[in-house]
């Protein structure tokens, strides 16, 4: 009687530690997020008198300087083109190729797969340099049509990866029931293989949306110029510049984050298995 | 022993065609032309050659030796993140009420983009910041800059990344652990094994693969993809105390207003080729994983 007390006593006292320790570090994890949810509510007096923690009334007018300061609404269009375009071509692109790797039968097909898995490890760093002096001589340099080929050249063969992974796990059965009925090979792709990519191609549009989206290297490059700024290269260099009213800035963090988040608590379990996988198979 | 489509002789090369394109615009020209460059003076649209001139300068230069010493300082995270992650997928693992909630706030710290979380930080860490003003509760007469500060200025950084990259790190092993055969623990228990026992002996040999896929990966990562962190927090400053090797080549290539482009070139080779060695451990250790996860 006494040993099964003191086992209970025991698994409770463990328990509470498990709790503990996970709110704790839960919190440490939240705690920015929530400081720039306050500042973003507050103004730049009530900011300095208090830094921490949130403050009464809560006030919308750091969040409208934001949205009214220079080219910030811009930067956020800018943003929404640019990894909307990308996304929309990467993945096409990746599609295609996709496809003729798994279903077709061409010279070099094997290599192809093997020249795609290369090109992924390559970090971006080491291309800017080039890569710089190529669209400068080609005068793309500060086009949305530079930066739009850059991100959908750069995530193309992850794409093309994944989605070649998922093609080879298609029955051949249906495609062949497909071709009976006359299809020809556009007709498999658009309308048997697509429909059924769905869990894929949606793991790619999380994973390479947050990518791009969050990406500065490359913007920072490749778009230098104040009016074509994405949001991430904007708030970068409107901070150094106007770092004394820390909610307003704040405020456009919030902002900035918004999408990302929005999309993140809405399909939760998508976007933690989607990164987890996708830089698996990455 | 595939089956195949048929089709126009031509037909996938039509279908590849795209893909080939941008590829090769986009890396075809890249990978070449950064060696070329690192061998080149470049002036314009000539450029001549001269051996290894670059990368002579490069090394001697004292801006990429602050740089290389910090991102090899910066590699300490590896062992802190694996751990960290390891012993909070377990905690998150063992299923209390709630667990998900949990799950859900320790990933947000990897969806924020770097450039939110280091412009942040930036204020939480400096000298009339947040952190020193919760931290004046207890001392008032408290006032560390952890950001001015060269000695702790890199310290800061680190632990900027842990924060953002550790909630990755625990997905990938609670995603593991989840597969893992209830089964295995169950006879261990019976065997009167205590919560210590069960972590070494079944959970960490269970996530060995994850463990070495995580480490290779984390280190890539702080060798070649934390530019943003530098860049947004504290610039590479104070003085070069926050330099890293990524900063450094962005620097030869914009901050000139004639690019440097051998300079750049040159370090960019360096630390391709170092990263091509541990991706090549990446890749064997991915196929160990994937042979398992199968």
């Amino acid at each position: 009687m006494k040993r099964i007390a003191a086992q209970l006593v025991k698994k409770r006292v463990y328990k509470s530690i498990v709790h503990f320790v996970l709110v704790a570090t839960s919190l440490l994890s939240i705690f920015p997020l929530l400081w720039i949810i306050t500042t973003s509510l507050k103004t730049k007096p009530q900011y300095l008198a208090n830094k921490i923690g949130p403050s009464w009334p809560i006030t919308l007018s750091s969040i409208e300087n934001a949205l009214s300061s220079a080219n910030f609404l811009k930067w956020i269009l800018n943003s929404f083109f640019i990894t909307g375009a990308a996304i929309v071509l990467g993945t096409v692109i990746a599609i295609f190729a996709a496809f003729a790797i798994t279903k077709l039968s061409f010279r070099g097909r094997d290599l192809l797969l093997d020249y795609s898995i290369a090109l992924m490890a390559i970090p971006v760093i080491v291309m800017i340099t080039p890569l710089y002096i190529l669209f400068s001589r080609l005068r793309i340099v500060n086009t949305y049509f530079g930066m739009i080929l850059v991100y959908s050249g750069i995530t193309a063969p992850f794409s093309a990866y994944l989605l070649t992974a998922f093609f080879k796990t298609i029955h051949w059965g249906i495609i062949e029931s497909a071709i009976i009925d006359g299809c020809n090979s556009l007709d498999v792709l658009i309308r048997i293989i697509v429909p059924i990519s769905g869990p894929p191609l949606a793991t790619l549009l999380i994973v390479n949306s947050l990518w791009i989206w969050n990406e500065l290297l490359l913007a920072l490059i490749f778009l230098p110029m104040d009016k074509t700024h994405t949001i991430m290269v904007g708030l970068t260099v409107h901070q150094s510049r106007y770092s004394i009213n820390v909610p307003v800035v704040v405020a456009g963090l919030l902002i900035s984050a918004l999408p990302m988040l929005i999309l993140y608590f809405a399909l939760q379990k998508f976007f933690i298995q989607g990164l987890v996988e996708g830089s698996i198979k990455g | 022993m595939v089956r195949a489509l048929r089709t126009r002789k031509i037909a996938p090369y039509l279908y590849i065609a795209p893909f080939l394109i941008i590829t090769l615009f986009i890396f075809g020209y890249s990978i070449p032309s950064v060696f070329l460059f690192s061998f080149q003076r470049i002036q314009g649209i000539s450029g001549e050659f001269i051996g290894i001139a670059n990368y002579k300068h490069v090394l001697h230069n004292i801006e990429f030796q602050a740089a290389v010493r910090n991102n090899l300082q910066l590699l300490i995270i590896v062992p802190v993140l694996v751990s960290l992650a390891i012993i909070m997928s377990v905690f998150v693992f063992e299923g209390v009420r709630g667990w998900k909630i949990y799950r859900t706030m320790l990933f947000v710290p990897y969806i924020l983009p770097i450039t939110v979380v280091g412009i942040t930080f930036g204020y939480i860490f400096t000298l009339r910041g947040v952190l020193n003003e919760i931290l004046k509760f207890i001392n008032p007469e408290f006032g560390i800059d952890w950001l001015g500060n060269p000695n702790l200025a890199l310290w800061t950084l680190m632990i900027i990344i842990i924060w953002k990259e550790l909630g990755f790190g625990i997905m990938l092993c609670l995603a593991r652990l989840m597969s893992v055969s209830p089964d295995l623990y169950d006879a261990a228990k019976i065997d009167g094994a205590g919560w210590f026992k069960l972590l070494i002996h079944i959970t960490i040999p269970q996530l060995a693969t994850i463990i070495e896929f995580f480490t290779i990966i984390t280190i890539i990562n702080i060798l070649s993809w934390i530019f943003a962190y530098s860049y947004t927090v504290t610039m590479g400053g104070p003085g070069n105390a926050t330099m890293v090797i990524e900063l450094f080549i962005y620097r030869q290539l914009m901050k000139w207003s004639i690019p440097k482009v051998g300079a750049g070139a040159a370090a960019s080779v360096m630390l391709f080729l170092f990263v091509l060695l541990l991706v090549f451990g990446l890749l064997k250790s991915r196929k160990r994983m994937i042979y398992e996860i199968e």
